[in-house]
């Protein structure tokens, strides 16, 4: 276990080194010069070159990317070019609006769509199985942020239930921020429904088959004990697995979500820091999203092998 | 008319104001002309009303003025005078473009910059009623006989936020500053002197009859900062103005939080508290009006706003002015010079269907361009300049002739209200005269590069220099044309056509000095034609802007560039 | 955008049928088509595909109107002559949607079938030669799967301009280390068995190994992947079109129209964004239904 665990944690490690790579060979061939871009067209060309010998964006990329690699893992992350201030004042509040936001979306998606696939799977080829397998495939095959102008145009604007711009402002009660978050998170649910509610069902239908849930439904188990015991176990890891890889996309890839609720997230974040080339925001934000993914990944596996014993962790991948 | 009372007023001032009286006096311009000329001069709203009831009063035969009350606008527009309902108190959200570039008062240069900018930091003049200027940080001004030197006298007992006192050493360096950038063009550093703590003489390099719009929002990055601002500090790096609102948190992300400035100049705010919210696009400002999120939309495109012409819950002031679009062209080299690219540079101008483009883009709210940045709505505009009509035979010819039918060639455009759609019906009718036009339509935190800006690192700026060949940029509304005739056709730093004609700038001098309106009217109709014969930019439209809020907001004032001013601003009951 | 790992179902459909001769292949393949083409979710899958694939083909005959044109009226709702309304330029929005059906199938089955075959190449490669190579590939796909979607397509979009290819390229390269990792488990599973083992005795080179014996037996599950990574593929093309990163406007694709028009919705105007959006949900569906079809026969076989 503990070798395993660091065998994983080294992985995501390099992991992490090859993403900063990665971005910082794709910001740097954005084209445009960071201090004229930042000091303006109009701008003298020695404040320019004053600009960038503060920023270190002067000096050779090979030097450039060495420091900043090194920067990242000593956690100095940088002053945004943009702002002038330090990244992390720029990402954290973005982080917690996603995060939150996430969090949200999570809570109402996992029960119902796990739920629902349990449901379908018990009722495999009736009715009640094929609605929600096709109101599955339908929920998840209209774009998001087609989804969110909908709920914005009818909820918010029409019967002013909700909000139009969803950032909360500070201050707001717990309860008072549901009103803020409940339609984007929606958006999100209507999304990701259909996805893990049909994972579960094919899993559950493939447990119910298997030869364990037989021999138990043999041995007298009553039907309730046979599906908490023998099949969800067995039945959730492919589930999990999905949620855990959805995690990831939910921070960094709800951007559509986003623009349409103007809520000041990650992905929103990203989007601004690509316009101004903003390099230590985008690398830094980018391998934040890049971390929640591995991690919830990680977590996901240790979880399925605690429920399910039989599952060895330094097996395989 | 009250001669003796008339002869008293001119004696008391200089030969530019005598010949604005004198041509009132003779019936040579209307009342409103009278008063955004006065404005401009310095003369004070009561010294203008005794001219005006020395020569027998309001009988106003209303030449369009450049604010000329827009279709739904009740007489509400644009007065700065609080009707006497407002309460005192209250939080006012306003919905604004997310500011483009870093806000930086003296380089900004976008809409979304403009309000959040402004509630704190003030100019020397303010806008008055109509295109009129207002006693703003100064509080009178004068020019010498021939518009050369400018006098300005401050206001006394003007507090900076952080609470030292406002002198004519800020204006002056502040000035200084802004020598070096966007007023370049009419002054040096050392044009500026402090005679007192509250007098300041300019020096122009050239005449400038109308020199005061430059102090004005009208030159929105003529912001008067604290003597030791520094030139590049961001605003909310330093938000310490003189004006109505103090800033109190600023994201980029969300938006910017203010609080009253009680000891404002202009007497306690009525509001305690202002928030601007920031989105990238209209449709998020609009349905936040509509949705109770917000209370006021600085600006939008008249095609998302159906809801809120249909809304009975908002008020939408729509006013005519001179913001407009320019299609440039690259004139200096490229396809688009010499004399073939002055036949395609026609080609397109006859190309596109002026009207259909005002109606099926503006739904009818826009005057027609003649490709010259002169709007009908200026007093001084001339409209013998025949109109430029569709043609679609003879610009088929000219293509024809210029080597091209058929010409294959990308057009970049902001996405930024309506000129996305601008862009695609200018693609969809040039089709008809052969022009194969590929679309580069970018946001707004790229676009301007392609505008005409290079980054490039080893070479001195020029102001615009690069950037691409063809393709539209907005400008929003001025109390005059000499920005966009100095900053766009002249060598400044927004000229994306690279144009350079010394006839033309020459014209625009001419202009310039001039100080009388007839004189002014007289050369304006050589700028006009060289603009509009030369063709460095295509102007299809000038645009009438949109603004809208809740029915019981009162007092804001709105410049049709994109600022809002909040000082009177509040609720009725 | 959202994503599964095909792997956990597909992963071990590897097919046990592992020495299977050629022959005994091909009527395997036979009846696994026969058996596919029965499906009832493959018939409606493919009957709605195949209605997009004419609008396509034959989009400017079939159109009522010319879907670039700005004429007639501003937001008009849906009559006889404009069954799906008009836009806010005056176009006519069915045009527009039929006219929408051949950017998105010309981009996203391209983009899928080279981000599938990316990905068969590198997952091969990952789990036949394993060791130093496949660990490093690991940790590139790795790093690729964890970077959002949308910022690789909008970094793209802003250096090299939003044209088809570079949406393709794109979607393609975002799609391979997927596949990559599909298949490489699916790989990795079957060099395990004795018909590999005997092809290395026998002294056949590597290459042949990998795509003459492995590569048959591990098709199903990448035709299982080249059916769900074309209904990714119209939704990612969607997602970035909407973002402004699609094709270049004035396009009718169909996320680009729903960008463009859903700011009309709250004024009432929905069929300006309704029907493209029901166009992308309609293909969709539609793969997914087929990949539904193609999948459980694979798998169940």
């Amino acid at each position: 276990m503990r070798r395993y665990l660091l065998k994983r944690l080294g992985a995501i490690i390099i992991t992490l080194w090859m993403l900063a790579t990665i971005v910082f060979m794709l910001v740097n061939v954005l084209p445009g010069d960071v201090g004229r871009r930042v000091l303006g067209p109009t701008a003298k060309l020695e404040d320019v070159r004053a600009y960038n010998a503060k920023l270190g964006t002067d000096k050779p990329l090979i030097e450039q990317y060495f420091r900043s690699i090194k920067n990242l893992f000593t956690f100095d992350f940088g002053d945004s070019f943009q702002s002038g201030g330090p990244v992390m004042d720029l990402i954290l509040p973005s982080l917690g609006r996603s995060a939150k936001l996430a969090l949200l979306a999570f809570i109402i998606t996992i029960p119902i769509s796990i739920a629902a696939g349990i449901f379908a799977a018990r009722r495999q080829d009736k009715l009640a199985d094929r609605v929600v397998v096709n109101a599955g495939l339908a929920s998840s095959s209209v774009p998001e942020f087609v989804t969110a102008s909908v709920l914005l145009a009818v909820f918010a604007v029409n019967w002013k239930v909700g909000k139009v711009y969803a950032n909360v402002p500070s201050g707001t009660s717990l309860f008072g921020q549901l009103e803020y978050l409940l339609l984007p998170a929606m958006a999100m649910v209507i999304s990701y429904f259909g996805y893990i509610a049909r994972m579960t069902r094919a899993g559950v239908i493939t447990a119910l088959h298997a030869d364990y849930t037989r021999t138990a439904t043999l041995k007298g188990l009553d039907s309730g004990q046979v599906m908490r015991k023998h099949v969800l176990r067995n039945a959730l890891a492919p589930t999990i697995t999905v949620i855990s890889v959805q995690i990831g996309y939910l921070f960094g890839g709800i951007i559509g979500v986003e623009k349409v609720f103007n809520y000041a997230g990650l992905g929103t974040l990203m989007l601004n820091a690509v316009g101004k080339k903003d390099i230590p925001v985008l690398q830094t934000t980018v391998l934040i999203v890049g971390m929640i993914y591995m991690v919830s990944t990680l977590l996901a596996d240790l979880l399925i092998a605690f429920l399910n014993p039989r599952v060895r962790l330094d097996g395989g991948s | 008319m009250n001669r003796s009372q008339l002869r008293d007023m001119k004696s008391e001032v200089g030969p530019l104001e005598n010949d604005l009286i004198d041509t009132y006096a003779s019936g040579g311009i209307s009342r409103r002309t009278l008063l955004v000329r006065g404005s401009v001069l310095g003369l004070s709203v009561t010294a203008l009303g005794s001219i005006i009831s020395a020569c027998g009063g309001d009988d106003d035969t209303s030449a369009p003025a450049v604010t000329a009350g827009g279709d739904d606008a009740p007489a509400a527009t644009d007065a700065p005078v609080p009707s006497g309902g407002i309460q005192q108190g209250g939080t006012m959200r306003i919905a604004s473009q997310r500011p483009g570039s870093p806000l930086d008062p003296v380089a900004m240069d976008n809409i979304g910059s403009y309000t959040p900018v402004v509630q704190s930091f003030e100019y020397l003049c303010g806008k008055g009623e109509g295109a009129a200027l207002a006693p703003m940080l100064a509080e009178s001004w004068s020019p010498n006989a021939d518009g050369s030197v400018w006098t300005f006298i401050l206001r006394q007992g003007v507090k900076w936020h952080t609470g030292g006192p406002f002198t004519s050493a800020d204006v002056v360096a502040s000035l200084g500053r802004l020598a070096g950038a966007n007023l370049g063009a009419s002054i040096t550093p050392d044009s500026v002197k402090a005679l007192d703590d509250f007098t300041v003489e300019v020096t122009l390099l050239n005449a400038d009859g109308q020199f005061p719009y430059l102090l004005s929002p009208y030159n929105p990055q003529a912001s008067i900062t604290p003597a030791d601002y520094e030139l590049g500090t961001l605003f909310d790096q330093r938000p310490d103005g003189t004006g109505a609102f103090i800033l109190e948190s600023f994201d980029l992300a969300t938006g910017a939080n203010y609080t009253a400035n009680k000891d404002w100049w202009g007497g306690v705010p009525y509001l305690d508290r202002l928030e601007i919210v920031f989105s990238d696009d209209n449709a998020t400002q609009i349905n936040g009006l509509l949705g109770d999120q917000v209370e006021a939309v600085i600006q939008f495109a008249v095609s998302d706003a159906d809801a809120l012409f249909s809304s009975d819950a908002v008020t939408v002031e729509s006013t005519r002015g001179a913001g407009h679009r320019q299609i440039w062209f690259n004139v200096r080299e490229g396809m688009f010079s010499g004399d073939n690219g002055h036949k395609i540079r026609e080609a397109v101008a006859i190309g596109i269907d002026r009207s259909k483009l005002i109606e099926q883009v503006l739904q009818g709210r826009g005057d027609i361009g003649n490709d010259h940045p002169i709007a009908p709505a200026y007093e001084f505009f001339d409209a013998s300049l025949p109109q430029r009509e569709r043609d679609i035979e003879r610009a088929k010819a000219l293509l024809e002739e210029a080597g091209v039918p058929g010409l294959a060639v990308t057009m970049y455009a902001p996405d930024l209200q309506e000129i996305a759609l601008l862009a695609e019906v200018v693609q969809s009718q040039l089709k008809d005269i052969g022009m194969d036009i590929t679309l580069g339509v970018e946001s707004t935190a790229t676009f301007y590069d392609r505008w005409c800006l290079v980054y490039d690192s080893t070479v001195e700026p020029t102001g615009c220099d690069g950037g691409a060949d063809f393709g539209i940029v907005d400008y929003g509304n001025r109390g005059t044309p000499d920005r966009y005739l100095v900053a766009a056709y002249a060598t400044g730093e927004w000229n994306s056509a690279h144009y350079n004609s010394p006839e033309f700038n020459e014209a625009v001098k001419v202009y310039q000095a001039t100080v009388d309106l007839a004189s002014r009217k007289e050369a304006i109709k050589l700028v006009q034609k060289i603009a509009h014969d030369d063709i460095p930019y295509v102007i299809p439209y000038f645009y009438h802007t949109l603004t809208a809020y809740k029915n019981n907001v009162q007092g804001i004032v709105t410049t049709g560039l994109g600022h809002y001013y909040c000082g009177k601003a509040g609720f009725t009951a | 955008m959202s994503e599964i790992d095909p792997a956990l179902n597909s992963g071990n459909a590897a097919s046990s049928s592992a020495a299977a001769g050629a022959n005994e292949r091909k009527l395997a393949r036979k009846e696994t088509w026969r058996l596919i083409r029965r499906r009832p979710s493959f018939i409606i899958g493919m009957t709605i595909a195949l209605i997009w694939v004419v609008c396509a083909l034959f989009g400017n005959l079939l159109a009522p109107f010319d879907p670039l044109n700005f004429r007639g009226d501003l937001n008009s709702s849906p009559t006889w002559s404009h069954p799906f309304g008009t836009d806010k330029g005056g176009r006519d929005v069915l045009s527009r949607v039929i006219a929408g059906a051949r950017d998105v199938l010309k981009i996203a089955p391209i983009a899928a079938i080279l981000g599938v075959i990316g990905g068969v190449i590198l997952g091969m490669f990952m789990g036949y030669l394993r060791g130093w190579f496949d660990s490093v590939a690991s940790r590139i796909v790795e790093s690729f799967l964890s970077l959002p979607v949308v910022l690789l397509g909008l970094l793209a979009v802003t250096t090299l301009g939003n044209s088809n290819v570079v949406v393709i390229g794109v979607v393609a390269t975002l799609f391979t280390p997927v596949v990559a990792r599909t298949v490489r488990s699916a790989v990795l599973a079957e060099s395990e068995l004795d018909y590999v083992e005997s092809a290395k005795l026998r002294g056949e080179s590597t290459p042949f190994i990998m795509f003459r014996e492995i590569l048959p037996n591990v098709s199903g599950p990448i035709v299982v992947e080249l059916t769900v990574r074309i209904g990714y593929a119209v939704f990612t093309v969607a997602t970035l079109s909407f973002l402004g990163a699609g094709p270049p406007p004035p396009s009718p694709d169909w996320g680009s129209q729903v960008s463009d028009n859903y700011n009309s919705i709250v004024s009432g105007y929905w069929w300006s964004t309704f029907f493209p959006a029901m166009a992308i949900a309609s293909l969709v569906i539609a793969v997914n239904l087929i990949a539904d079809a193609v999948q459980s026969v694979v798998e169940s076989s």
